[in-house]
């Protein structure tokens, strides 16, 4: 249907990327943002153009999967899923930010915080 | 049917206490499941990890074993993300019944499931007149908090996605609604429904520090006394900076228990936070 990195969001996803048409409200809305280096109306953009570098940005993995994007998306692209795609695409290539070996007081954190974070944040 | 899930038996030893105490006082009981393990937090995105859903899918089948013996099928939780977890992927089952298919032969050392299983949070319960119910609440509270200043944080687990959340994702009120009839003022503040950055308190505590700082902060300015949430993760990175905007964060069942009169399932910081904040008591 679609050819490079939007084809694989859509068979990932079953959404289709190029609904979006910019409104940017996902990124207007993302609690977020601040810490992220491409704000998640580009990260849609980026993989309309195909963009392979959009799979390196530090956005991917400090989505939080919150869902405001989603709920608030006037097309139904669901920002929140796609970005977890993005995520899951380099968790495959054994691409991933936290090493749990180093994370120091690992004993005070709740167990769904580990659960949660080895899940979205490890291999 | 009572799905605890690992927080709930540990770090939020608390919220469970309060939540079995408050619903035993107006008799309705919850039966753990015989046999339970990990909901698989945080449900899979991609259609095609179908295993992510493996986790999720055995405690459902565990709790089909055990509706039969007790009669009820519904499933309640405690922990919000549980909610969440076992409720999305009891939606994906149902609607996919080649998944189920695959999953099911994978697991062919359990019965086949049968969707029969029915996802309830426990505010469902609570608001519910056929089971508790607002009105039966307020006519049980036997204490006066009309002084204390109640923030409702949802969280995002119980509101988001559609087709999960139990309330509007946009303008929820069910948190609220109970705040009012505990006889406690509810706080409306912007920030009520927003996410408090979640496991990202693994990966990166400054990311949460500063979501939560903005959220708590903002309670502080609309003037509340003390935050109540749902969610374990969300009572945890709240409280990273509670010192800061003398505002705690604790288990909407806490606040319950406490204008209810069940003081013996409080953990004594608790009271002294709330006879802190509400003089008396």
């Amino acid at each position: 249907m679609f050819k490079g990195l939007a084809q694989t969001v859509y068979e990932l996803s079953g959404k289709n990327p190029y609904l979006c048409f910019q409104c940017g409200i996902c990124s207007s809305s993302c609690p977020m943002i601040k810490d992220m280096d491409i704000p998640p109306h580009q990260v849609i953009r980026m993989i309309q153009l195909d963009v392979q570098e959009v799979l390196n940005c530090k956005t991917i993995w400090v989505c939080a999967s919150c869902n405001t994007c989603t709920a608030r998306c006037p097309r139904d692209v669901d920002p929140a899923r796609i970005i977890n795609v993005l995520r899951t695409i380099m968790q495959r290539k054994n691409v991933y930010p936290l090493d749990l070996r180093k994370v120091k007081g690992l004993d005070e954190f709740p167990q769904i915080a580990l659960i949660s974070a080895s899940r979205k944040l490890t291999g | 049917m009572y799905y605890p899930g690992c927080s709930v038996k540990d770090y939020a030893k608390v919220y469970e206490e309060t939540a079995l105490s408050v619903l035993k006082l107006f008799n309705v009981e919850l039966v753990e499941l015989d046999r339970w393990n990990c909901c698989g937090v945080v449900y899979e995105h991609a259609t095609d990890a179908i295993m992510q859903h493996i986790a999720s899918l055995r405690d459902l089948i565990r709790a089909q074993e055990f509706m039969n013996d007790i009669g009820d099928n519904r499933l309640v939780t405690l922990c919000s993300m549980c909610y969440n977890t076992l409720k999305k992927v009891n939606e994906i089952v149902i609607n996919d019944s080649e998944k189920l298919k695959n999953l099911c032969d994978y697991m062919d050392d359990e019965p086949k499931y049968n969707c029969g299983v029915d996802v309830k949070y426990i505010l469902e319960l609570i608001v519910d007149d056929s089971i508790i119910g607002l009105n039966k609440i307020s006519s049980n509270v036997k204490r006066d908090l009309k002084s204390l200043k109640v923030a409702p944080f949802y969280g995002c687990a119980i509101l988001r996605p559609k087709g999960i959340g139990i309330d509007d994702p946009e303008d929820p009120h069910i948190l609220s609604d109970l705040i009012s009839s505990l006889g406690a003022k509810p706080i409306k503040f912007p920030y009520e429904k927003k996410c408090c950055g979640s496991y990202n308190v693994v990966y990166d505590r400054s990311i949460v520090e500063r979501t939560v700082s903005e959220i708590v902060k903002a309670a502080s300015r609309w003037g509340a006394d003390i935050i109540i949430t749902t969610c374990p993760l969300c009572h945890y990175n709240l409280n990273l900076v509670k010192s800061k905007f003398n505002i705690p964060t604790i288990y909407f069942t806490e606040l319950m228990a406490y204008a209810l009169g069940i003081d013996d399932k409080i953990p004594p910081e608790t009271l002294l936070i709330l006879r802190s904040k509400f003089g008396g008591g």
